[in-house]
């Protein structure tokens, strides 16, 4: 297990392209309902990442972003990441609960409704890959933080490269309202659930 | 004066007049060692404590604590500064979300990275001279070799001397 190298042929990219793209629909749509507004999805970006590029994603390593992180658990062990530009975090904040202090820097109830976000998003996009697969999977209960986008991304995936060389991400971006507002979720199944996720989808060594 | 940008696993050396910077630090450690008289020096960004857990020939020696500490000294030696005169200063090492077991040994790589390059120094006969270490924000680690500054930024907190 140690140093491997993770390769995957594109099958086994579009697979997990496709059912992440469920998955990312149904979580976009439970976005929606909340604030009331459209919400769209890009078509997600499968990508096996050596680490040193892991934290180049959501404009570079120093960006403001606020993010909420759960861990998957069950059959599939993976790590979830939702990520917005502070600025725009703010902004769908205000939009979730209109007139009410939602000063991401100050309010309990800002960081509250952001712990929420991240719970509504992870719980729909990982409803969805169970029914799919038949799979037990699990979040925990939603961390968040505000911080360096870099500092996020780089903390999340560095357990990960003490067991493979490289890893798989699934990055989806989010535009609520038009592109008022960007977002990115990003799935990182552990080295040894993707090989299960891959078998249960039928590809496992295609 | 060159600005020398520290990805992960990376090591980059800079002379006078130059600035090294580590951006967004997280778990990961940001290494300084610099020559307080020639103003030659460099620095690593480690993401792991140990590169035993590698088999077969490592290609990245700024990766890991255990190869990055004497790649580095070596390094900076190598580019003309002397070793009575070394300056070693480091930050990063936090755990970015406090989640239940995130404090656990397994799962706290900020405070293992910390503690592993805290003993290779050790063991090199490096002594450390600035830390900023743990908690749960992640950092920028800026050192200016033309004044000799060792700059820390902070979301939400500004910016800092070490």
């Amino acid at each position: 297990m140690s140093g491997s190298v993770l390769e995957l042929s594109d099958l086994q990219k579009d697979t997990i392209r496709e059912i992440s793209n469920i998955g990312m629909g149904n979580a976009a749509t439970s976005l929606s309902q909340l604030i009331n507004t459209r919400v769209d999805i890009t078509v997600p970006y499968v990508k096996v990442v050596p680490d040193v590029e892991v934290p180049r994603l959501l404009g570079g390593e120093e960006v403001e972003v606020c993010a909420a992180y759960v861990q998957v658990v069950g059959d599939v062990r993976g790590h979830l990441v939702m990520i917005f530009l502070t600025k725009d975090a703010q902004m769908l904040l205000n939009q979730m609960m209109p007139g009410a202090d939602m000063d991401i820097a100050t309010s309990e109830m800002a960081r509250s409704a952001l712990q929420e976000l991240g719970n509504i998003l992870a719980s729909s996009f990982l409803r969805s890959l169970a029914d799919m697969t038949g799979l037990v999977m699990h979040s925990t209960v939603p961390a968040v933080a505000m911080d360096f986008a870099g500092s996020i991304i780089s903390y999340v995936v560095s357990n990960m490269y003490e067991l493979s060389e490289n890893i798989m991400i699934v990055d989806t971006r989010f535009e609520v309202g038009g592109d008022q507002i960007d977002g990115e979720c990003v799935f990182i199944p552990e080295p040894g659930a993707l090989g299960t996720l891959l078998e249960t989808l039928g590809v496992g060594d295609a | 004066m060159a600005i020398h940008r520290v990805g992960m696993a990376e090591l980059k050396i800079g002379g006078p007049g130059d600035r090294l910077e580590a951006l967004g630090l997280g778990s990961c450690i940001g290494l300084a060692i610099v020559d307080k008289v020639s103003h030659i020096g460099g620095m690593v960004h480690i993401m792991l404590p140990d590169s035993k857990i590698v088999q077969g020939p490592i290609k990245q020696l700024g990766k890991y604590a255990d190869t990055a500490v004497p790649e580095l000294l070596e390094q900076v030696i190598k580019a003309g500064a002397q070793r009575e005169r070394l300056v070693v200063k480091m930050a990063g090492g936090a755990e970015m979300f406090a989640f239940a077991g995130s404090d656990s040994p397994k799962m706290a790589i900020g405070k293992r990275n910390a503690e592993a390059v805290q003993n290779h120094l050790r063991e090199h006969r490096l002594k450390l001279s600035g830390s900023d270490t743990g908690g749960h924000k992640g950092r920028t680690f800026i050192v200016s070799l033309d004044d000799l500054n060792f700059m820390i930024r902070i979301v939400g907190m500004g910016e800092s001397n070490l």
